[in-house]
């Protein structure tokens, strides 16, 4: 970021500041937060492990109960789930109490992934680009199970393809109300909290079999299908 | 309340440098590109990266450097010399990183704001990115884009560069990429004999054999290799048969689709004199066995029948597409200072 928009976001954040509202993610393996270095057991039962969980939301929405739709100033978020200061997305002011339905994307879509070199969280560096066929990479999810006769156990899903009929994306519509109970009270005050559930996706997997998805066709659409069930909205508070 | 006091005291203090930088100058020049009169609308996109001398001149500093290769000796003109057209002369698979050998013959770069996508298969489809692939390739540079950027960031040369380039040193891979597309995108040849012929400029005379050729070449030839810049840009089955050392399937790997299966890109025809050995995989080393191969193919739509002379007339010809103002314009070598 050059010197001078450091200073106009500095300039905006002051008239910003108190105008925000906070989205935070949330990692889960069924009842469990996701940590480093820590076993956990599939509804398939198999146990594993995770190394890297990165995955993007774009074109965040929020549909409120009079109809009107707010827009994110940003146009794509890159979560790490093992990077804290990535769980928490500061948006624009919306009033919770109204708020109807949150509406993103789970990945890039295929304009994005066709407009040359792009910054921030869209940047190649991030290492969510695939050099050889190009195009983002939606989701990692890298780790371990004993499930997986592979070198050091090792599983890697990278979905990502924004060509037809092998396009990723995947569009995730929440509805706000009727939210469930907030598993992490306390933790978080304010704002929507974004629930996501990696056991829902390994639940679906046969990690024995399936264990390195890396390229877009037909498997990566299916693993595409398998993530969108991992979202919901778990609380809001004001 | 004195949280207020504060961030208005900030405010007005941001404020105050933010008009300081407002009225600095940029230095940066304006470097457009130039498009001959006659050719399409290139492709790429300059609103999204004006090109201007200062990234021009990164580009072509990076474009020399073997720091992007993991052990620092693999630079982008170890298989694109400017002297064959940016292309690896006299390999038939390009070679990178400890001695090894790819899949693949090295491209051409030439004339590239006109292209939709890029390599043999088409797997990059923006010029931006298309770096990405040669410097992660183990067989090429073996690097990553994070190592890039630190190691230029630990360099007060390329701090430099980057600030006369985009006014912020801090190196990011997309400043990096956008540079490369600078310095490539002036890559234009567009100054042959043929093109001196076709605007009926000093230089351009045809012999009869040479306007004999033309007029084969676009019997024959210039379906897929279209004028002015000789390629349609699109995915052709040529009727090579497969080399089973290699099996490559071309545009299918990325598309999937079994139409494009051992579809290739077609290539420029610029320069051809120099940029042999001919094809994806090289296996050509002269033009005559290239125009023999597609006088004996039964793979092509239309059966091409070319008698001996003929042949001799259309290389005559081909041979009219070098461009040594484009082989030898020092703007483009290596950047001795």
């Amino acid at each position: 970021m050059s010197v001078k928009s450091r200073i106009l976001l500095f300039i905006l954040s002051c008239f910003a500041y108190p105008a925000t509202a906070q989205l935070s993610i949330l990692p889960v393996f069924g009842d469990r937060t996701i940590a480093e270095n820590t076993w956990y057991v599939s509804t398939k039962g198999d146990s594993v492990q995770f190394d890297n969980i990165r995955f993007y939301l774009s074109d965040m929405q929020f549909e409120m109960d009079d109809k009107t739709w707010i827009k994110d100033t940003v146009s794509a978020h890159l979560i790490d789930v093992f990077d804290p200061a990535s769980l928490h997305i500061t948006t624009q002011k919306i009033d919770l109490k109204r708020l109807k339905t949150i509406h993103f994307n789970l990945g890039i879509d295929s304009l994005t992934n066709v407009s040359g070199a792009l910054g921030g969280d869209l940047d190649p560096q991030k290492g969510m680009y695939w050099a050889w066929q190009s195009g983002y990479i939606n989701l990692k999810i890298e780790g371990r199970s004993p499930r997986c006769k592979t070198r050091k156990n090792a599983f890697q899903y990278h979905i990502g393809g924004y060509l037809q009929p092998f396009y990723s994306m995947r569009k995730v519509e929440l509805p706000v109300k009727n939210a469930g109970v907030n598993r992490n009270q306390g933790a978080i005050q304010q704002g929507v909290i974004l629930n996501v559930d990696f056991s829902l996706f390994f639940g679906n997997l046969s990690i024995a079999t399936q264990n390195s998805i890396m390229m877009p066709g037909k498997a990566a659409m299916q693993l595409a299908d398998y993530s969108t069930s991992m979202f919901s909205i778990h609380a809001t508070k004001n | 309340m004195r949280l207020k006091i504060k961030h208005v005291i900030y405010c007005l203090f941001g404020f105050y440098t933010l008009m300081i930088y407002a009225f600095s100058e940029l230095k940066t020049t304006p470097m457009p590109l130039i498009i001959p009169e006659g050719w399409p609308k290139p492709v790429y996109d300059f609103t999204k990266n004006p090109l201007t001398k200062e990234g021009f001149e990164l580009g072509r500093q990076l474009f020399y450097d073997p720091i992007l290769s993991r052990d620092s000796t693999i630079s982008c003109a170890s298989c694109h010399l400017q002297a064959t057209g940016f292309t690896h002369v006299d390999h038939d698979l390009s070679h990178g990183i400890e001695g090894k050998v790819g899949t693949r013959n090295s491209m051409a770069i030439m004339n590239v704001a006109w292209s939709k996508n890029f390599m043999w298969d088409g797997g990059v489809n923006h010029l931006d990115m298309q770096p990405l692939a040669p410097l992660s390739s183990s067989v090429e540079m073996d690097e990553k884009l994070e190592q890039v950027i630190q190691k230029l960031s630990a360099t007060k040369k390329y701090k430099k560069l980057f600030f006369n380039a985009f006014n912020d040193s801090l190196v990011s891979g997309q400043k990096i990429l956008l540079a490369f597309s600078q310095f490539t995108l002036h890559l234009n040849s567009y100054n042959s004999k043929y093109d001196k012929y076709i605007r009926n400029e000093a230089g351009g005379d045809f012999t009869e054999q040479e306007k004999n050729g033309l007029q084969l070449f676009r019997k024959h030839c210039a379906s897929c290799h279209t004028e002015p810049l000789f390629t349609n840009q699109n995915f052709e089955k040529n009727g090579l048969p497969v080399d089973p050392t290699l099996n490559d399937l071309g545009r299918f790997s990325i598309t999937r689709l079994p139409v494009d299966s051992f579809k290739f890109k077609v290539p420029t025809l610029r320069n051809i004199q120099f940029t042999f050995p001919y094809m994806h995989d090289g296996r050509f080393k002269k033009l005559r066995e290239v125009l023999n191969h597609y006088t004996e193919t039964a793979a092509l739509k239309t059966q091409i029948i070319l008698s001996s002379n003929e042949k001799a007339d259309i290389i005559a010809f081909l041979l009219t597409l070098t461009d040594n103002d484009f082989l030898f314009d020092k703007r483009f070598g290596f950047p001795r200072d």
